[in-house]
């Protein structure tokens, strides 16, 4: 388990910091170099169009530039992919539990071995889990 | 479905989110000051963790905000991220788990249920602590 978990007002700022990025299709332009303010600084823009530049890193150094470059092209993709994950955890904590609603009606069932439509919900929640366990 | 973040864009964002930070963990950045001088920089960003300070990154005021807000919040993101990835991980093993016995030959299903139940109670144990933490 994590130590901490981001509050959704937290992630609603986090979502909303950048309005205009787009999962892969953002990339650097402008690399390196000294501007006349003395800073280094990467710009942010759409993939290959580079007038649609809607943010830029600056730090002391390139190598700061860069870093911070780095946190302003990834973070939304990685917030993204955590909702992704959550989702796919939580669609197989609810497949388990599933599983264990049919397997514990067919353990009940077995009893008097009256079992065939039973039978058939494993059945149907293992095909569930087939399914889901697909790449 | 997400685009699934590189070992090395996870690797690089880490780097990115704990640049000019002596003691990288558990600290917090800030804006310390603004500064004026010639116009050329805006703000000096600061790290501090405890009575610790460091001066960080001199940025210009334009993203200065999102990016000491996403550097903030970069590693709680990929401790989670990790988190949520063994979790999955560990329900998706635990329903092959139980697929796999179900697709042992049985002769009936009769004899279908012992070892399906077998392999199912480390499944539903591992559902019932996620939920209480949930």
């Amino acid at each position: 388990m994590a130590d901490r978990r981001l509050t959704a007002e937290e992630a609603a700022a986090l979502s909303a910091a950048l309005p205009h990025a787009t999962p892969g299709r953002w990339t650097l332009w402008a690399i390196g170099g000294r501007s006349a303010d003395g800073l280094y600084r990467y710009g942010l823009c759409v993939s290959g169009e580079r007038h649609h530049c809607v943010g830029t890193a600056y730090g002391a150094t390139d190598t700061e530039a860069k870093a911070n470059a780095t946190v302003m092209l990834l973070w939304r993709p990685l917030v993204e992919e955590l909702e992704a994950v959550r989702g796919e955890r939580d669609a197989a904590l609810a497949l388990v539990g599933r599983m264990s609603d049919a397997i514990r009606s067919i353990g009940v069932a077995a009893l008097n071995w009256d079992s065939a439509t039973r039978v058939s919900d494993v059945l149907d929640a293992v095909a569930a889990a087939r399914k889901a366990c697909e790449p | 479905m997400a685009d699934r973040l590189t070992t090395e864009q996870e690797a690089a964002l880490r780097m990115g989110a704990r640049a000019d930070a002596a003691d990288p963990d558990n600290g917090t950045w800030s804006r310390r000051r603004s500064q004026d001088v010639k116009g050329a920089f805006d703000i000096i960003v600061t790290y501090q963790k405890g009575e610790q300070l460091c001066a960080g990154h001199i940025l210009h005021s334009d993203d200065c905000d999102r990016i000491i807000s996403a550097r903030n919040a970069v590693p709680a993101l990929l401790a989670e991220l990790t988190a949520v990835r063994a979790e999955k991980a560990a329900l998706i093993e635990a329903i092959e788990s139980i697929r796999r016995a179900h697709e042992k030959p049985h002769g009936g299903y009769e004899n279908i249920l012992p070892d399906v139940m077998e392999a199912a109670g480390p499944a539903f144990a591992l559902a019932k602590e996620m939920k209480g933490n949930g």
